[in-house]
């Protein structure tokens, strides 16, 4: 049975009880219980949301009598006045409804009251009579909920944590198949009535309470959700046959002089450029762009400091694991911040650029930090510029290696842009839009 | 507080036109108070509809109001059928929310006319009739003044 096929038969029990109940022991007033009934019941996610709401609507119902009893104490009754008021009142439960849904139950109250007491009924004969309606309403509601196909809360907190945080899983490993926010709010529609068990009750020691649950899973989700986006871009240049280099000691250039112009460009609109270590290693590139801070991801550390890249011309960053960052630090010294990262796939290294101030990234290569970014689809914008030779050597370091590809043959990127520069052939791709 | 601007001026304007309507036509603000509550309920939950999806919208809203108000109908004088007719008409649109956002929006729109017929008991004395056509044009009212409002704030 679906969840919604549930609620609408607590639904009908909760509204034949509040009939049954309203007309035989409040026949003037029978649709306060029907009512009340109604909204308890009305998109109650569990029995102690079911219970929770009941409490609202009572202490707002009694809020909302109080102060209609003070209004037609002080306030002359009058027609404009009244509908004034009603219409104030109005605004302003549907100004403070998001914040507590108590709020919305005083301002019906008092609205009913003030459209009651413009009719000519006293608002203090009523007090008791609408009290005892509200409550009884809210109990048929409660009753229901508790027993036709009842919904346990803790259960749906537990499910609802767990659906959270393989969410958060899922996008810490690179995907962005999942959207954080409607997690957070799931979890948030159903943690108030677990927050006020938790206040009333406290918590067990051996035990995590439910609320602490959502609380400690909001925690997580907002850190990764309010995290500055940083926008990836990658860049790499190919052979015919999908290499990126060759086997000699010598960087097989395969850039065409426009391309190189081009791709300059693209870099200066970025504010890191990254390659691994392998690549820093073997090529040593100068890497090279006004403003731009040079990243490399080690998990060794092991690195020579006369190298190009710790020249001191930029700003230098080494993203590494404990142990690696324990060796760097003594053998570079202060020529680069090294910063501690502990798992070395997209989103780890994303964020920590984020926590460096960075906003925009340039992924150049090799291999492994292609086949990292490109199979996890972390990326904005992808540009492969395609070079008019072979390279034939099934040892030479090809584009991507073997991995599961988020952008399989279900799941095509966007060709953006096609030009020719030079005698290279430049594709930019983006992600499908949602 | 610009959602709650908004629904009030959905309200305000709902009320003030059907006001007018009403003491034109020489019958007491019960019907006033009807669009002005139902111009409430829909402000509640803004919905982004194209134009043909509003105009159906439109078309519904002030029909199911009408069979609301049958119903409000039958609770003064068949209480018992009255209660079922509107146990039953509640139910359905919760079980509605098994057909995705179409289907919660259908239910959303059979439950809001229910509900306001409960808060707001219409007696208009007058014509036989003149109750019906006043609740079609109320509905009719409070969804064209909350559509507009809204379209202007967006």
């Amino acid at each position: 049975m679906t969840i919604h096929t549930r609620m609408a038969l607590q639904m009908l029990v909760a509204l034949v009880l509040a009939f049954a109940i309203g007309m035989l022991a409040f026949p003037q007033h029978w649709s306060w219980v029907v009512l009340t009934a109604f909204i308890v019941c009305s998109g109650a996610v569990g029995r102690g949301d079911a219970v929770y709401k009941g409490l609202l609507r009572v202490a707002g119902a009694i809020g909302g009598t109080l102060v209609a009893a003070v209004v037609s104490r002080f306030v002359p009754p009058s027609g404009v006045i009244d509908a004034t008021l009603i219409f104030i009142v109005l605004f302003i439960g549907m100004w403070l409804r998001p914040i507590n849904y108590a709020y919305w139950a005083a301002c019906a109250t008092l609205i009913f009251a003030l459209l009651q007491g413009s009719q000519g009924a006293g608002v203090g004969a009523l007090f008791g009579i609408r009290v005892s309606c509200i409550v009884i309403g809210a109990l048929c509601a409660v009753v229901a909920t508790w027993f036709v196909y009842p919904v346990r809360t803790e259960l749906l907190v537990r499910r609802r944590v767990a659906d959270a945080r393989a969410a958060l899983r899922e996008v810490q490993r690179g995907s962005r198949d999942h959207d954080l926010r409607h997690h957070l709010e799931q979890l948030e529609r159903v943690a108030p009535p677990v927050r006020l068990h938790r206040a009333v009750f406290g918590t067990r020691s051996d035990t995590p309470h439910p609320a602490t649950l959502i609380d400690e899973t909001q925690a997580r989700l907002r850190t990764v959700i309010e995290r500055p986006k940083v926008r990836v871009y990658v860049s790499v240049a190919v052979s015919l046959d999908g290499y990126i280099d060759d086997r000699s000691d010598q960087r097989l250039v395969l850039s065409s002089p426009e391309d190189l112009a081009d791709m300059r460009l693209a870099r200066e609109q970025c504010d890191a450029l990254l390659v691994g270590a392998e690549t820093v290693r073997r090529d040593d590139p100068s890497l090279r762009s006004p403003n731009a801070a040079r990243v490399t991801v080690t998990e060794s550390g092991d690195l020579d400091p006369a190298l190009h890249f710790f020249d001191g011309s930029a700003r230098t960053i080494v993203l590494t694991g404990n142990e690696g960052a324990q060796r760097l630090r003594a053998r570079i010294g202060d020529r680069a911040e090294v910063v501690v990262i502990d798992r070395f796939d997209p989103a780890a290294i994303i964020a920590a650029l984020a926590d460096c101030g960075l906003h925009s990234l340039f992924v150049e290569g090799g291999t492994r930090i292609l086949t990292a970014f490109l199979a996890a689809g972390t990326f904005d914008r992808l540009r492969v510029a395609i070079a008019p030779f072979f390279v034939g050597d099934a040892q030479a370091p090809r584009l991507v290696n073997a991995a599961s590809f988020l952008n399989d043959a279900k799941h095509r990127l966007v060709l953006r842009d096609v030009r020719a520069l030079g005698d290279m052939a430049v594709l930019e791709y983006e992600h499908p839009r949602p | 507080m610009k959602a709650a601007l908004v629904g009030i001026a959905g309200v305000l304007a709902s009320f003030g036109a059907m006001y007018a309507i009403c003491m034109h036509a020489g019958v007491n603000a019960s019907p006033a108070i009807l669009a002005a509550a139902l111009a409430a309920g829909l402000a509640r939950r803004p919905e982004k509809l194209d134009l043909r999806a509003s105009l159906t919208k439109l078309a519904s809203l002030p029909l199911i109001a009408l069979g609301a108000a049958l119903v409000g109908l039958a609770l003064r004088t068949l209480p018992v059928l009255g209660a079922l007719l509107f146990c039953g008409g509640v139910t359905l649109s919760i079980w509605l929310r098994n057909y995705g956002e179409r289907g919660s929006a259908i239910g959303r729109t059979i439950a809001l006319p229910l509900l306001t017929m409960l808060v707001v008991p219409l007696h208009v004395a007058g014509a036989p009739g003149l109750g019906a056509l006043l609740v079609i044009v109320a509905g009719a009212i409070a969804y064209a003044c909350t559509f507009v409002v809204q379209r202007l704030a967006a």
